[in-house]
């Protein structure tokens, strides 16, 4: 979800970028780890929810750059709301009595 | 749910997935410079992680460790042919023996809705004791044809055999009577013609046949107008009206060919019979759909003792499913063999599974190398399951390619007893079976080693790698139960085997009561429109004789209307009567015989004399009897001289002229009460000749002929054979048995014996550390090779003590194959212990040898 978001947010970006953004967005609070960014992103790309293409990137290097697909999109807004309402719920238990 | 465009994605990933690999591997050294990072953790196992998510990390592992088994196999090629060869020979023959079972027992006849066909059968019960023939009367046919209401057709045949006469020699065929509702019942459709008609099928009906395929072919050329040509048998013609397809057979339990040349409708057959009054015939019926075969039975039987009240009350319809008919007679020997070669395919994968695992244990040092890395445990067992897969099969491949050979032979072995419709050959039934227990012994075989080698604990391994100690104590154990538990399965096939040898030399050892050596023996069928009196068939045999007698090289020539091998007799069950005494019920075997035949068989004469030339027609009525009769009907008497009522023609007395020993051709059965009559006073049609040879009796077949051509050409013998030849062909049925199952046991033992010398020899190889220091420190060669030897008879020891144990419980179930030994015959188990001893033995002697002949220092400095 964080980076289909992340994607949403930035157009196209290469993983490192991806990466990057999650950790500033959230105040370093969420460390993406390569470990899991790269399998994740290689699963979207099964799943069809991500294409990835070679381009330059910033600097001038070759990077592979992530786009969302309009499946991607779509997977994005059920897990939104899916996410909300987990978090509705969970905040409902934890009100001050 | 994967959608199609996932399953799209993922295929592309796995064709090109060289170029992803690259992507991937760029992108993360992208980003692992962006970081400023030198290294990026573990890339290779990173990279591996994320490539996980194509999902083809699986087959990738396959590909890997199936490449991974390749290259061991190639490294050490010994090793695995082996192993290879031995999984051959226990798939190929288990393979090749379903294949049999599969065309005999599993696959349907050939048939529309062959599950609804039924035989029908008589119960002749006597007393207690059931006697079902596989036939019932055509009386009974007519009832039931006319009532049955549980069955939507009910057919009957009867297989003769004629003299096809077409100018030229004669020819003996194959035919068969039918009903005509034989064809519609199992929805036979003539590629040419038709069918019988009703009205063809009764009495009167004008005289019709139908012609097999092959008959057609070979007689009459292909002819697509054959219908409306004659066919001449037994001097009388019959219109073609029509050409069966060329697979039609109509199968019986005794396994011919079952191919019937000419078929002639059921009613035709009778008028030549008629005066025998009922008439056998073989009967099937269709279910109607949803009636059982009880309902069937209980319909029939009441119907049968309507129709016929004055039947004996005692004789029962049976009812039997037609597949279940036909199969019965081998069903018992399939299954027997079945087994056998499941034991020599155990045998087998313990014997494969042994020399993994010695090979697991000097791979020690791979596998802890491989756990140290980072394999998990899971994927080293895999790893291994994989190799043995592998090698099962490639077993299982070659297994095939043996198996169709072995099957081959195999059915030219027993295929005289086996109900075939179809060629038997490798159907996918088959080859799903093969490659099934390929997998299935690949997976069995190599579980073991697998999680040994998983289990081992790789430090320690690592600890003393290169230095053999002796070896571990819980691989050699599994080891050992695994050498013990082959060997207790071939004592078990062994014992099965030997019982089976020793009742069947029993069984041939019995007298038959008659010399069968240097005999040989024909038939003929006198046509009854050549030889319509029984005066005219006496003088062609009489002809016949004289000729054969002066043949060069003719001891003796006799003839008589069955022999005691040819498994068919007259039966009289009317009973006897002695003059001045009451009725004494019981069945009389008929047997017409000319007068030389009690000394041409070597028939040994108790009492009176044997016929001669003067018992003549008209001259007064004579019988022969043997002993069995006189025990039953002649009590207390001598018999000779006593009168009796002739069974077959009430009111004529025959005087009893002399008592012969009994016969006793199927050494299964008792001897029968025999009534001989002398062939000029009752002359049959069908006549079986012998003569006694001085040399081999094989050599006067062509004077034979010769001379049987010149009396009468039209009428042609057949069943040419001697005597020894028709004695061994009762027994093949039991031989085969035996013989196979013998065979079975023999590559159990060679197995086994491999296998202890495997092990044995495996342990020696691991120890030759240790017998070097014991030898250095005084140990001399004979106490070594005691050492080494106790160990493999303690293996051998509880080997066949096990088997033993098993054999006694498993070899009941053959009981009825046996005969005149127990299931557990003391000596049969005690020659298996020795043989299995001593091949074991041997097995070991060699590793004890060289394990005896190690040289101390040089086992010590090579360490």
């Amino acid at each position: 979800m964080l980076i289909l978001k992340t994607l949403v947010r930035l157009g196209p970006m290469h993983g490192y970028g991806i990466a990057q953004h999650i950790q500033q967005m959230s105040r370093d609070v969420l460390q993406v780890e390569e470990g899991s960014l790269y399998p994740a992103l290689q699963r979207m790309l099964i799943k069809g929810w991500v294409v990835a293409e070679w381009s330059q990137s910033e600097n001038n290097r070759r990077a592979r750059y992530y786009r969302l697909t309009p499946a991607g999109r779509k997977q994005l807004g059920m897990e939104i709301a899916e996410f909300e309402k987990v978090m509705g719920a969970i905040g409902r238990v934890m009100q001050p009595a | 749910m994967e959608s199609l465009g996932e399953v799209w994605r993922r295929l592309l990933f796995l064709f090109r997935r060289r170029q992803f690999d690259r992507d991937l591997e760029e992108e993360m050294r992208f980003h692992a410079e962006m970081t400023g990072k030198a290294q990026f953790g573990n890339a290779l196992l990173l990279r591996e992680e994320a490539r996980e998510a194509w999902g083809w990390m699986w087959a990738e592992r396959l590909a890997q460790d199936a490449r991974h088994a390749l290259r061991g196999m190639r490294k050490s090629p010994g090793f695995a042919t082996v192993v290879i060869l031995t999984l051959a020979l226990g798939i190929g023959v288990t393979t090749a023996i379903f294949t049999v079972v599969n065309g005999v027992l599993l696959r349907p006849l050939p048939y529309p809705q062959p599950g609804q066909l039924v035989a029908i059968k008589v119960d002749l019960r006597r007393g207690a004791a059931s006697n079902v023939i596989p036939f019932s009367y055509t009386r009974d046919y007519a009832t039931w044809k006319a009532g049955a209401k549980t069955l939507s057709g009910i057919a009957g045949y009867m297989r003769f055999a004629a003299n096809f006469w077409a100018g030229g020699e004669g020819e003996r065929v194959e035919c068969a009577l039918a009903t005509e509702s034989l064809f519609p019942l199992l929805g036979a459709q003539p590629i040419l013609g038709r069918r019988f008609l009703p009205e063809e099928d009764r009495p009167g009906g004008p005289p019709v046949a139908l012609l097999s395929h092959r008959f057609w072919q070979t007689h009459f050329g292909g002819d697509r107008a054959v219908t409306g040509r004659t066919v001449t048998l037994d001097g009388a013609s019959y219109t073609v009206v029509g050409v069966l397809p060329a697979g039609f057979r109509v199968p019986d339990r005794y396994g011919s060919d079952n191919s019937y040349d000419v078929w002639l409708p059921f009613a035709i057959g009778e008028r030549g019979q008629a005066r025998r009054g009922e008439i056998l015939m073989q009967t099937m019926g269709r279910l109607r759909p949803g009636i059982t075969i009880p309902a069937v039975r209980a319909e029939l039987q009441a119907l049968m003792q309507a129709g016929a009240p004055k039947r004996p009350a005692s004789r029962a319809v049976v009812v039997t499913s037609w597949h279940e008919e036909i199969t019965g007679g081998v069903r018992r020997s399939l299954i027997l063999f079945l087994f056998a070669v499941g034991f020599v395919l155990l045998i087998a994968c313990v014997n494969v599974a042994n020399l993994l695992l010695s090979r697991a244990t000097s791979r020690g040092r791979e596998m802890a190398v491989r756990r140290a890395l980072g394999a998990g445990r899971g994927r080293v067992v895999r790893q291994l399951l994989t190799e043995s897969v592998m090698l099962g099969l490639a077993g299982g491949i070659l297994g095939l390619v043996l198996a169709f050979w072995v099957k081959n032979l195999l059915l030219a072995f027993i295929s005289p007893n086996l109900p075939t419709l179809d060629p038997i050959g490798l159907d996918y039934r088959v080859m799903a079976f093969n490659f099934a227990i390929a997998l299935l012994t690949g997976i069995a075989f190599g579980l073991a080693p697998g999680i040994q080698a998983s289990q081992m604990q790789f430090n320690d391994f690592l600890k003393d790698a290169g230095r053999s100690l002796t070896e571990g104590r819980s691989s050699s154990r599994v080891r050992n139960a695994l050498v013990i538990f082959e060997m207790a399965l071939a004592v078990v096939l062994l014992c099965g085997a030997g019982l089976l040898l020793k009742s069947f030399v029993r069984l041939r050892g019995i007298d038959p009561g008659f010399r069968c050596d240097h005999m040989l023996t024909w038939e003929a069928d006198l046509a009854s429109s050549r030889y319509p009196k029984a005066a005219d068939q006496a003088r062609y045999f009489e002809q016949v004789l004289d000729r054969i007698v002066r043949l060069p090289g003719v001891q003796s020539a006799a003839g008589g209307s069955a022999l005691p091998l040819s498994g068919f007799s007259f039966s009289e069950h009317g009973g006897i009567k002695v003059e001045g005494q009451p009725l004494v019920e019981g069945e009389i075997s008929m047997i017409i015989v000319s007068p030389d035949y009690f000394r041409a068989m070597e028939i040994p004469l108790l009492r009176g004399r044997s016929f001669t030339d003067l018992d003549r027609q008209g001259s007064p009525g004579v019988a022969m009897v043997n002993e069995s009769f006189a025990r039953q009907f002649l009590a207390g008497d001598a018999g000779v001289g006593t009168r009796i009522e002739n069974p077959e023609r009430k009111g004529e007395w025959l005087t009893i002229a002399g008592v012969v020993s009994n016969t006793r051709p199927d050494p299964l059965k008792e001897a029968a009460p025999e009534l001989y009559r002398p062939y000029s006073q009752s002359p049959y049609s069908h006549v079986t000749f012998v003569l006694r040879s001085t040399a081999d009796p094989m050599r006067l077949v062509a004077p034979v002929r010769r001379e049987m051509a010149t009396v009468d050409k039209t009428q042609p013998p057949y069943d040419i054979q001697s005597l020894d030849t028709l004695r061994t062909r009762m027994f093949v049925p039991r031989r085969v048995n035996t013989l196979l199952i013998g065979f079975f046991a023999c590559l159990a033992l060679a197995l086994g014996s491999i296998g202890i010398y495997g092990v044995m020899a495996f342990s020696i190889g691991r120890r030759t550390h240790e017998i070097g220091v014991r030898m250095a420190l005084g140990a001399r060669q004979n106490e070594i090779l005691g050492m080494v030897l106790r160990k493999g008879l303690v293996l051998i020891g509880s080997g066949v003590a096990l088997g033993l144990a098993a054999s006694a419980v498993l070899t009941r179930l053959i009981a009825n194959q046996l005969w005149g030994i127990s299931a557990t015959d003391p000596w049969t188990f005690a020659a298996v212990t020795l043989l299995l001893t001593a091949s074991g033995i041997a097995a070991c002697l060699l590793p004890a040898r060289r394990a005896s002949r190690v040289d101390p220092m040089r086992a010590l400095r090579y360490e």
